[in-house]
């Protein structure tokens, strides 16, 4: 398997040094961080054997089927339904099932594709977490219309992302294209600083 | 903005969302000439309720068929363009 780096590791606010002005002095409302190694696998399942393959997905990773657009599990190994017939499974290496076993599992049912290397991930979280990515996204992002355990695609400005809630600090996950990380980070840091923004990537 | 109210996802902002085209029966592949030109260049443009497919690119990625009103953008009707029991 090749080794997975950080998307913004030739970014400058990855060192530290170079974000003094970023001022924590004040209350920190958002808190930014990347997981730089995230499994990520796409599961499209054929229109007419959509319901068999959720219930070998299910049985293949011993987690419940989620409904549509939300997530079942943990940070360490979840499957999120974001559309009819298509699952996204992500956590950590070695929690999520190789593509190849999956693949073998759902043979003639679901097609499977390894994202891991396609996409980058960011966690957006604190008092102030939805208003930051209220600045780049339509959708509703407070609590009863995108409660915890919501996952989505929907838009990051102009560009498509992955988007779920995982618990009520909040904290939110965006799963975007990876050429586009510095973009994302950039526009998640000037959003979040008026709010205090303490970045720990 | 105009929203949709995608039958998988919920209501969403139009900007989520590509125009396909007008709902017509796609023709035959030895159709004639004359056949795909009325499908692939003529329009009716009607004033009123419009049969079109949509695609919800930003979200679900599944084509819909919005029945939406061309002067009021009032949507009639939403549902899935799929009919996946039909061809199974």
């Amino acid at each position: 398997m090749l080794e997975r780096r950080s998307a913004l590791a030739a970014h400058p606010l990855v060192n530290p040094a170079n974000r003094a002005d970023l001022s924590t002095a004040g209350t920190v409302r958002v808190t930014l961080s990347e997981r730089p190694t995230l499994s990520i696998l796409q599961v499209s399942a054929f229109a007419q054997t959509a319901d068999a393959a959720g219930i070998y997905l299910a049985g293949a990773l011993e987690l419940e089927l989620p409904a549509a657009n939300r997530f079942s599990g943990d940070l360490r190994k979840s499957v999120r339904a974001i559309g009819p017939g298509i699952w996204q499974i992500v956590g950590d290496d070695g929690a999520v099932p190789e593509a190849a076993a999956i693949r073998a599992t759902l043979a003639g049912v679901a097609t499977v594709v390894d994202l891991s290397h396609a996409r980058a991930a960011f966690q957006v979280s604190g008092a102030a977490a939805a208003r930051t990515l209220a600045k780049h996204c339509g959708l509703d992002l407070y609590t009863p219309k995108f409660p915890t355990g919501s996952a989505t695609n929907t838009r990051f400005g102009h560009i498509g992302m992955t988007l779920a809630r995982i618990d009520d600090a909040p904290t939110f996950e965006l799963l975007v294209f990876r050429g586009y990380a510095e973009f994302v980070f950039e526009s998640l840091v000037e959003a979040a600083e008026e709010f205090g923004l303490l970045i720990l990537t | 903005m105009q929203q949709f109210n995608c039958p998988f996802c919920g209501t969403r902002d139009q900007s989520e969302f590509t125009y396909g085209r007008e709902v017509a029966p796609v023709p035959a592949l030895d159709a004639s000439p004359a056949d795909w030109q009325r499908f692939v260049y003529e329009r009716d443009n009607p004033c009123g309720a419009h049969a079109e497919w949509w695609h919800h690119n930003h979200g679900c990625r599944q084509w819909l068929e919005i029945v939406r009103d061309t002067l009021t953008h009032e949507v009639l009707e939403i549902k899935a363009a799929r009919r996946s029991k039909e061809r199974a």
